[in-house]
């Protein structure tokens, strides 16, 4: 088969198979040329099969070519009448495409493409402007990627004409990115709406077209701020606006995997148009964006369990880390043994380790792996021993751990001294810190 | 026109072929998850309802597909029942599938071998597009496992084209204009799809194959039984026809009667096409016109529901029409209700009205004869009069006006289902391939010598040979043997009575009776009894000398439920070795306290003793020694 080239893909082949005495045919699309045998597409009836190169006695192409793969893509027509909006897509299972030669899934959905899937957005928003920075699987998402999508975001919160933004974006890491904004931005004056889905669009079950038509009828409400948009229960029925920064993706395939985290969902938006507010809350919209361009990469977030080794501590000192977030036990807890070696041998214990991180000038806080409720220093004196070793507590906060790393990393920017910055993460910015929490933040959950 | 005799059909002048789809639900897990395949009964509540809709997408050539389409119009929302006891969120489409059943994938392997079909090298689970709601993700996994086979008949050889294995879709429990209900109980129960090439001739042909492909799959003893667990598509062509693929025919003994109306429905269509194309009907534009003054008075029950629903009637003229749509194709169907079948798939409708069938339904002669008069209608022409709402009086034009056009087609390519009388209407356009795409969820399945060779151990004894065996080495009686050969635990019938030396009549009794019983009496439920669990039974040293026969079923109930504790089970139920003065001492008894009876009834009397003294003893003796004694103690009082 050394004849066959990439050039051949998507021609149709026919290939004689010989399998001990019989010769079978086999004529389709060549999908895939392998080591060891042909992907082929079958004409008759669909299926893909592979063919061993050993057993295949001849073959014949025909120079029809199909382009294996193509997508639908849809342009707007413009309606003024409708509230405006900037798309901007960044890649994620929204924009997935199956690849036809690999088989795999990749993010290459242009933002057209993506709206093509969902044709009804036309009668609801007007799409004036569609951005496409970077696309990219969630995971793959990094700071610097922020840094281009929060310039991009800001410009148009500073442009009069545009009412709101819909971000379309994987839901893996959909939630940091959330935060990311929610910081690097200041005084969001527009909707800011981060949309995903966990179904990909090639299926007729795509939860992201309900995703995005919920976020497009949510965007004439122009309640400033990040707010996730997904799916609010295992049907087609509604979608959950939460914010960013208090969203969290707590299921790895449902639709609904969005909750709130300390927070209640901020509203209801059902495919119809109805919507339900289930918090009030009064945001003003005359303020000014003010853009913070840095972000410290150097913040380690620690999950602590039983038998962790303490002296993973050393290391961030050693490559320069800026700040510590401990993912504690229960209220706030490493493992301290009260500085006591026949309840836990030295080697596994924090404190002097903790001890030093601090003398290095890094800011050492604690979140809890609990998620729900806040953390405290007080309750058991071994959290009295880390707050006396300069873990900070940030007066019984509520922010989720991975949203304080993402804080830290932009206050150690954005201030010089460590008072200052101990002050910019007790500070609510975006409402990643609630002021009391109420028994419906974990009720919605049970 | 003449008419066709339906049950005079010559088959080789009309060029009849016909080809076999089957369908063969396995008694396996789920294919794509570790659900049980297990049905649950209508009346019982689901633990979860899930809401759903679909969306129409593109395929991998960016066209829509046309069923799709079609599906897409009708708008609906989806609800699904989720039990507990047999679905997971694979079957929601909330969670990818996992990988394949390997107990299904084996299956497929040897029905490949017993059909003489090629296994492909590796095969790709794709998504073959169902947007009817039956599947939640909007797709059906199937894959490929084999192709080119071929089967022996006596009328000759059926190449069997492929043999496919797939998801079975959900069930449906209600439809409305809105919702459709669907169980998903059935979602995800592995399918075996095995096509017969259109190398069958007669209608008998179709059913001989049908058959006997039915018992090849209950050979492996690993596929599901009952109503709907295998599911037979004919396809049928005569000369100058179409294709035309009919869904459902479950039971054999009507596939011969549905195949012949078919023909007669092909032929009949061919003759309208040669009418229409002589006498130019061939491009009606209707146009409807709203007549609902002219039923101002009507008693019409349909024609008032129809205005209370807020629908207009509407008046399509035909000219030139007159007759064709009173025309029968099929035996008591005609034309107008050939239409009227596709505006029901179609549309909400849910039927239509025509000038060769009225007065009728509550419109009166003399309506007809008004709407007649002032529309101008001549002797040569015909009407249609639907009850419509706004909206949708566009689409019904179109399916109506599209379907009149298409008759100088003659016969189309379509998929149909059959009714309980054997007719057929239409179902949907045949579907295309560009419906299917790869399943991205799941890595390719190499069928490696490894897989192969594991199939093969598998390859059930064929009928005869099992008959064979049954009752030359088993010793069964012909009638059990009939009876056991065709059972699912044949090929473990076969496996405990040579390695473990069981009582093959014992064995099959226990298996076809017992457990048929226990499991119709709901004490068992078959589902729960697998391969594993009665070779722990049976290999059980010296089971029969330490509980008695009789005692068999309850103790394989309890060890059902208690699968670890057979020793305990046993210990509880052993045989009690009580000696023969008791027994006698119980019988004397018995036969004391029942004296008069006997003195009466004599040797007759045995049976009732037989049942009194089974119920003092408890069941803790065996009968046949309970028999023989009672016979003993009989004759000595009866001496007396």
């Amino acid at each position: 088969m050394n004849n066959l080239t990439i050039d051949d893909i998507g021609k149709i082949i026919e290939i004689k198979r010989k399998v001990n005495e019989q010769e079978i045919t086999h004529k389709g699309y060549l999908v895939e040329i392998l080591n060891d045998s042909l992907k082929v597409k079958l004409l008759d009836n669909g299926y893909n099969i592979s063919v061993y190169l050993k057993e295949i006695s001849s073959f014949s192409l025909d120079d029809t070519k199909v382009s294996l793969g193509k997508v639908n893509s849809k342009d707007f027509i413009e309606n003024s009448s409708l509230p405006n909006i900037v798309y901007i897509g960044t890649g994620g299972t929204i924009g997935t495409h199956v690849d036809y030669v690999t088989g795999g899934v990749t993010m290459s959905r242009t933002p057209q493409e993506i709206i093509s899937t969902t044709p009804e957005l036309e009668k609801i928003i007007n799409i004036k402007k569609i951005e496409s920075p970077f696309r990219k699987a969630s995971e793959d998402i990094y700071y610097k990627d922020w840094l281009v999508l929060s310039e991009v975001v800001f410009k148009y919160l500073n442009d009069p004409s545009i009412d709101g933004i819909i971000i379309t974006h994987g839901t893996d890491t959909l939630s940091f990115t959330g935060s990311a904004l929610s910081f690097l931005i200041e005084n969001i004056n527009k909707p800011v709406l981060l949309v995903g889905a966990q179904r990909s669009p090639d299926r007729a079950s795509f939860d992201g077209s309900l995703n995005l038509i919920c976020a497009a009828r949510f965007v004439k409400e122009k309640i400033p701020g990040v707010f996730t948009v997904m799916h609010g229960s295992i049907n087609d029925d509604f979608c959950s606006v939460i914010k960013a920064v208090k969203s969290r993706k707590m299921h790895t395939s449902r639709r609904d995997a969005f909750i709130p985290v300390n927070d209640v969902v901020y509203a209801k938006v059902f495919s119809d148009g109805k919507i339900d507010f289930l918090k009030k809350e009064i945001f003003s919209k005359d303020k000014i964006p003010l853009l913070n361009k840095e972000f410290e990469e150097k913040v380690a977030l620690i999950k602590i369990h039983p038998n962790i080794d303490p002296s993973i501590i050393d290391w961030y000192i050693e490559k320069g880390y800026k700040g510590i977030i401990f993912e504690g036990t229960g209220l706030g807890h490493v493992p301290t043994a009260e500085n006591n070696e026949s309840i836990l041998p030295l080697k596994y214990q924090f404190i002097p380790y903790i001890k030093k991180a601090i003398e290095s000038n890094l800011i050492v806080v604690m979140s809890s792996q609990c998620l729900f409720g806040r953390v405290n220093d007080k309750v058991y004196s071994n959290l009295r021993y880390l707050s006396q070793a300069g873990v900070q507590y940030l007066d019984s906060h509520d922010i989720l751990p991975e949203v304080l790393q993402i804080k830290l990393s932009v206050a150690l920017k954005k201030f010089k001294t460590k008072e200052e910055i101990i002050r910019y993460l007790k500070t609510n910015i975006s409402g990643e810190i609630t002021s009391k929490e109420v028994p419906s933040f974990y009720d919605e959950v049970l | 026109m003449t008419k066709i005799d339906i049950n005079n059909l010559d088959y080789e002048k009309l060029g009849l072929m016909c080809g076999l789809e089957l369908h063969q639900q396995l008694n396996t897990n789920k294919l794509f998850c570790n659900c049980p395949s297990k049905l649950i009964n209508d009346d019982l509540k689901p633990d979860k309802v899930i809401y759903r809709q679909l969306r129409a997408v593109s395929s991998e050539t960016g066209d829509l597909d046309i069923t799709a389409k079609e599906e897409q119009d009708k708008n609906k929302i989806f609800k699904y029942l989720f039990y507990n006891s047999c679905n997971c969120l694979v079957e929601t489409d909330s969670q990818p599938p996992l990988n394949i059943n390997k107990d299904a994938l084996n299956i497929a392997l040897v029905i490949s071998f017993l059909t003489n079909s090629v296994v492909v090298n590796t095969s790709h689970v794709m998504r073959k597009q169902v947007i009817n709601g039956s599947n939640v993700s909007g797709f059906q996994r199937t894959t490929m496992i084999s192709t080119d086979g071929y089967l022996d008949f006596s009328f000759g050889r059926v190449r069997i084209d492929k043999i496919l294995l797939e998801e079975d879709a959900a069930r449906t429990i209600e439809k409305t204009d809105s919702v459709v209900t669907y169980s998903l109980d059935r979602l995800g129960i592995p399918l075996i799809e095995l096509v017969a090439w259109h190398d069958m001739h007669t209608p008998e042909q179709v059913k001989e194959v049908a058959l006997y492909l039915g018992q090849l799959f209950r050979s492996t003893g690993k596929t599901k039984r009952g109503l709907g667990s295998i599911r037979q598509d004919i396809n049928i062509s005569i000369k100058d026809g179409s294709r035309v693929e009919i869904k459902g025919c479950q039971d054999l003994d009507l596939i011969p009667e549905i195949i012949n109306r078919e023909i007669v429905r092909q032929l009949n269509l061919i003759d309208i096409k040669k009418e229409v194309i002589e006498k130019n009907l061939t491009s009606f534009s209707l146009e409807p016109i709203i007549i609902n003054d002219y039923f101002k008075n009507t008693s019409s029950k349909v024609v008032l529901k129809s205005f209370s629903e807020n629908k207009n009637a509407y008046l399509f003229l035909l000219p030139g029409f007159k007759g064709f749509l009173g025309r029968e194709i099929q035996p008591n169907r005609r034309l107008g209700t050939e239409i009227a079948s596709v505006l029901k798939m179609r549309t909400t409708l849910k039927g239509l009205f025509h000038l060769d069938e009225l007065p009728n339904y509550g419109i009166t002669e003399k309506d007809v004869e008004v709407i007649k008069k002032d529309f101008s209608v001549k002797e040569n022409d015909s009407f249609i009069i639907i009850f419509s709402s706004d909206n949708e009086i566009s689409s019904v034009k179109n399916v109506i006006e599209d379907r009149l056009n298409k008759l100088k087609e003659g016969v189309l390519k379509e998929t149909r289902a059959s009714t309980v009388e054997g007719n057929t209407e239409y179902q949907r356009p045949l579907s295309t391939s560009s419906r299917m795409y790869p399943e991205t969820d799941l890595s390719p399945i190499v069928f490696n010598d490894e897989l192969l060779d594991l199939a093969k151990k598998e390859i059930p004894l064929s009928l005869e040979d099992r008959k064979k065996l049954y009752i030359d080495t088993f010793k069964l009686s012909s009638q059990l043997a009939d009876k056991m050969k065709l059972n699912n635990f044949a090929p473990i019938f076969e496996k405990i009575v040579s390695e473990y030396k069981i009582n093959p009549t014992t064995l099959s009794v226990f298996l076809l009776e017992d457990l048929i019983k226990a499991s119709r009496e709901g004490v068992l439920d078959l589902d729960d009894i697998n391969d594993s669990l009665l070779i722990s039974f049976f290999k059980t040293k010296d089971l029969f000398n330490r509980i008695n026969k009789n005692k068999l079923l309850d103790v394989f109930i309890e060890y059902l439920k208690n699968p670890l504790d057979l020793e305990r089970i046993i210990q509880e139920n052993k045989k009690e070795d009580l000696s023969k003065d008791v027994l006698n001492n119980i019988i004397d008894q018995v036969i004391e306290d029942n004296k008069d009876f006997i003195l009466k009834q004599k040797e007759r009397s045995l049976g009732l003793l037989m049942g009194r003294v089974m119920s003092k003893t408890e069941n803790k003796y065996d009968g046949k020694i309970i028999s023989q004694t009672i016979k003993e103690r009989l004759d000595l009082f009866l001496k007396k």
